[in-house]
């Protein structure tokens, strides 16, 4: 068996391979249609076994949101898989290392995922980074005991339409957001497209003719006992530049009068929803890991974030890849931080999953202290609650693309 | 006393215990049965309470009472009134009895001192005006065992002590110790009183507990966390046998201790699913688990904070950075609260906070002091539904900082 960087002929038969191990079919239409506006195939890995694709594996770039506004670099990590035929060979830890070293030959600063099961990648030194929460709310329980004042439109736009209207708000709200990625234009028309979802509407509200905020969401059938022709509305990606936007997408989907029950999938742990309802119990929240990070340019990670506290601490890192121990020194402010490699002792140290973990504020230095997944120094142990504030995160990192 | 449209306020006589007992049953849709011990339970819980009623006549038609605990706040303890008991009888509904109720106890309690009072709600839209805000949630959570992995460095694994049984009456004996110290550590966790502890761990004749386990850790001789559980058959007919253990309590002083209970229920013969309703929010189980998914996690509202007493209050928790603020509260519903307040926090996070004239950084009602307060939720949440005003710019992000704990918040139980 050999990996191979995919041979831009073999993209369909590549792409049925990916499918069928994810459990589904695709026509050779769709693949071609994803091939030309999501797929960048030099990203793309294959594992043959003579003619047959037995694994595959590969990324697509993304420029992601930091604490504090900054962007960085990073690999969006999918299609890993192997052949139900072909398992339990070590093809897909061949795999992610040749993704991980492409991604750090193009300076990503790190690899992102959706991970397929709960237990595949901390190995690879991926950390449950960006949990998110699922909701699920009766239509008759959405009132509203706060709310910012709006007084803009709403349109419901064709799709064609559509896209520059979400770009627009999607663009500029990805910077407020840590853990939010960019877009590129095709990729906007792949994922808004009948082929990936034939029966989405997408709402916009405007101020001024400006778009400031979209919902794009889909029926179900949803039969209860009192209404057959009940209908639940999924939310797929709800997207807002302010609070005003933020009421009032919220507001026009509750409101709509089909919905017995209103169901958002990936919603950010701190949405401010929970605190404009009248009854804040009605909103049934379920808590899931989605977004695994796995660090790559540590210095590049932590002296670009933001840090509500001042405070300086080495850090050390160990690699899932070779067991390597890096220290990095970091010096950070609200002002601004500086990272940079040292040979001075570690006040705390961990494996790269747990830097991933960390990254974003959702599990504390403290904690991972606590299970066992970082040591710390006698210092260390002084630092540490000031550590725990240092790496806050505000607002709660999010990523509603599911790419 | 007070009598108003016909209703009159006052505290509850020693022996109307029964009838109080009876007419809360009734504000929570219950018939009160008497059972063996309850009364008397019951009694003894409003004796160490300022049991108020509203009373149409010889009728008792509503009860509310507050306790004096404590919480865990960041950084420590405070004292906080614990409210009650609060029932209005279905025939005299909205008649505005609640509101009387609820304005005499909390100037009741203002009055001896509290600059707290917290309560768990019945439904979540009541107390918003009454100036409780939602200060600390909690999850429902369940874990399929057989999924249940922990991570190869945990620290269970290297936990020398162990996990034994135990009776209601040892518990009883080393919980309140336990207790005490985990509520300095945690925030939102309230204080339990001896009465309280005779409800949660009785003997085991009373019939409602005979089915109840006990557990405690230990290392050497120093009891360091407990358990209390019920095992029962699975009701979903497709799992055949298996049984389900659902966690009523579990307190630990340390990681080692709380992963060693949890490895030890996870892996009991026979059960296969273990339901845990009071679980904290930033759950150390889930971040010991391989596979996260194999827990299934659902937060709900559980401590509802009021503040009585702005500076006392934020003077008794710490702080994570250092900072000044001029805070304007407004309270229409105990309006002593109402007023602008300089919280100047040290570099050590302890604070001072006194009324001040100078001019305001920061606006929001009372209910949403309360829901920042334990450090659980950002401010900028709060804001963003439009329940706080930002009066000078920056003043948001610094004092959502200041307020935030990354502590794991629990509350732990019902009172």
């Amino acid at each position: 068996m050999e990996l191979v960087p995919l041979h831009p002929s073999e993209f369909v038969h590549w792409r049925n391979a990916v499918r069928a191990s994810f459990g589904d079919r695709i026509s050779p239409e769709d693949s071609i249609y994803m091939r030309d506006h999501r797929a960048e195939i030099d990203r793309l890995i294959a594992c043959k076994d003579g003619d047959e694709i037995v694994g595959t594996g590969g990324a697509d770039s993304f420029d992601m949101t930091l604490p504090g506004g900054q962007t960085a670099p990073v690999a969006g990590v999918a299609y890993i898989t192997t052949s139900p035929t072909h398992r339990r060979r070590g093809i897909q830890r061949k795999i992610m290392s040749r993704v991980h070293d492409d991604a750090r030959a193009r300076g990503d600063t790190a690899c992102i995922l959706w991970a397929s099961l709960g237990n595949l990648y901390s190995r690879y030194g991926y950390g449950n980074s960006i949990p998110s929460h699922g909701w699920k709310i009766r239509g008759a329980y959405t009132q509203f005991s706060h709310c910012p004042e709006f007084n803009g439109s709403f349109r419901l736009v064709r799709r064609d339409e559509a896209i520059p209207l979400m770009a627009k708000v999607y663009d500029a709200a990805r910077f407020d957001r840590p853990g939010m990625v960019n877009r590129r234009a095709k990729r906007w028309q792949y994922e808004v497209h009948p082929r990936k979802n034939a029966d989405d509407f997408v709402a916009v509200y405007e101020e001024d003719g400006q778009p400031r905020g979209y919902a794009q969401y889909v029926f179900n059938p949803k039969q209860t006992d009192l209404d057959p022709f009940a209908m639940t509305l999924e939310v797929h990606e709800a997207i807002s530049l302010d609070r005003r936007a933020h009421a009032a997408i919220w507001r026009f989907v509750f409101d709509e009068p089909l919905a017995y029950e209103i169901v958002a999938p990936y919603r950010p742990i701190d949405d401010p929803i929970y605190w404009m309802l009248a009854d804040q119990r009605r909103l049934r929240r379920e808590t899931n890991d989605t977004i695994w990070l796995k660090p790559l340019d540590i210095a590049a990670l932590l002296s670009k974030r933001a840090y509500q506290a001042t405070g300086s601490f080495v850090i050390e890192v160990l690699s899932a890849e070779d067991n390597a121990r890096t220290r990095w020194e970091l010096t950070a402010s609200p002002d601004g931080a500086t990272c940079k490699p040292t040979a001075k002792a570690a006040h705390i140290s961990l494996p790269e999953r747990s830097l991933g973990a960390a990254y974003f504020g959702s599990i504390t230095p403290s904690m991972l202290v606590d299970i066992g997944e970082a040591e710390v120094s006698v210092t260390g142990q002084r630092l540490l609650s000031n550590i725990d504030a240092m790496f806050r995160c505000s607002p709660a990192a999010w990523n509603p693309f599911h790419f | 006393m007070q009598t108003v449209n016909g209703i009159t306020y006052r505290p509850l006589r020693p022996d109307e215990a029964l009838r109080a007992a009876v007419a809360e049953s009734r504000g929570f849709g219950n018939v009160y049965q008497i059972r063996q011990g309850r009364l008397e339970s019951d009694k003894e819980y409003r004796e160490i309470a300022r049991a108020n009623c509203a009373a149409d006549g010889e009728d008792i038609v509503g009860t509310c009472s507050g306790v004096d605990m404590d919480v865990g706040v960041p950084g420590g303890i405070a004292p906080m009134a614990g409210i009650t008991n609060v029932a209005v009888s279905p025939t005299h509904r909205r008649r505005g009895i609640l509101t009387h109720m609820m304005h005499r106890q909390l100037r009741q309690e203002h009055e001896r001192g509290f600059p707290l009072a917290g309560l768990w709600a019945s439904e979540a839209p009541i107390y918003g005006r009454y100036g409780f805000g939602m200060a600390v949630e909690q999850q429902e959570v369940q874990i399929e065992c057989d999924r249940s992995t922990f991570r190869a460095d945990n620290p269970a694994a290297t936990a020398s002590g162990k996990v034994r049984f135990a009776t209601a009456g040892n518990i009883r004996q080393v919980g309140p110790d336990i207790w005490r110290r985990k509520m300095a550590a945690t925030p939102g966790m309230a204080s339990r009183l001896a009465p309280q502890w005779r409800r949660s761990h009785p003997e085991p004749s009373d019939k409602r507990f005979d089915d109840v386990f006990n557990v405690t850790y230990s290392e050497d001789s120093e009891t360091l966390g407990f358990a209390s559980y019920r095992i029962s058959d699975s009701l979903d007919p497709d799992e055949l046998a298996f049984k389900t253990l659902k966690v009523r309590e579990l307190i630990a002083l340390n990681p080692r201790a709380e992963a060693k209970i949890w490895r030890f229920l996870l892996d009991i013969d026979l059960v296969h699913r273990v339901q845990h309703e009071s679980h904290p929010v930033r759950s150390l189980l889930w971040r010991l688990l391989v596979d996260p998914r194999c827990m299934a996690q659902k937060p709900y509202d559980a401590l509802w904070l009021r503040i009585l007493h702005v500076p006392k209050a934020l003077s008794a928790r710490t702080y994570s950075v250092p900072g000044e603020l001029v805070i304007k509260v407004v309270d229409e519903f105990c309006d002593w609260t109402s007023g602008s307040y300089a919280l100047e926090v040290s570099s050590d996070g302890s604070a001072v906070c006194n009324p001040a004239d100078a001019s305001v950084d920061i606006e929001m009602p009372i209910e949403t002091l309360g829901a920042i307060y334990m450090g659980e939720h950002d401010l900028r949440s709060l804001h963003a539904a439009g329940r706080c005003d930002e009066v000078s710019r920056g003043s948001l992000e610094s004092a959502a900082a200041m307020f935030s704990d990354t502590r794991v918040h629990h509350v732990v139980a019902e009172f």
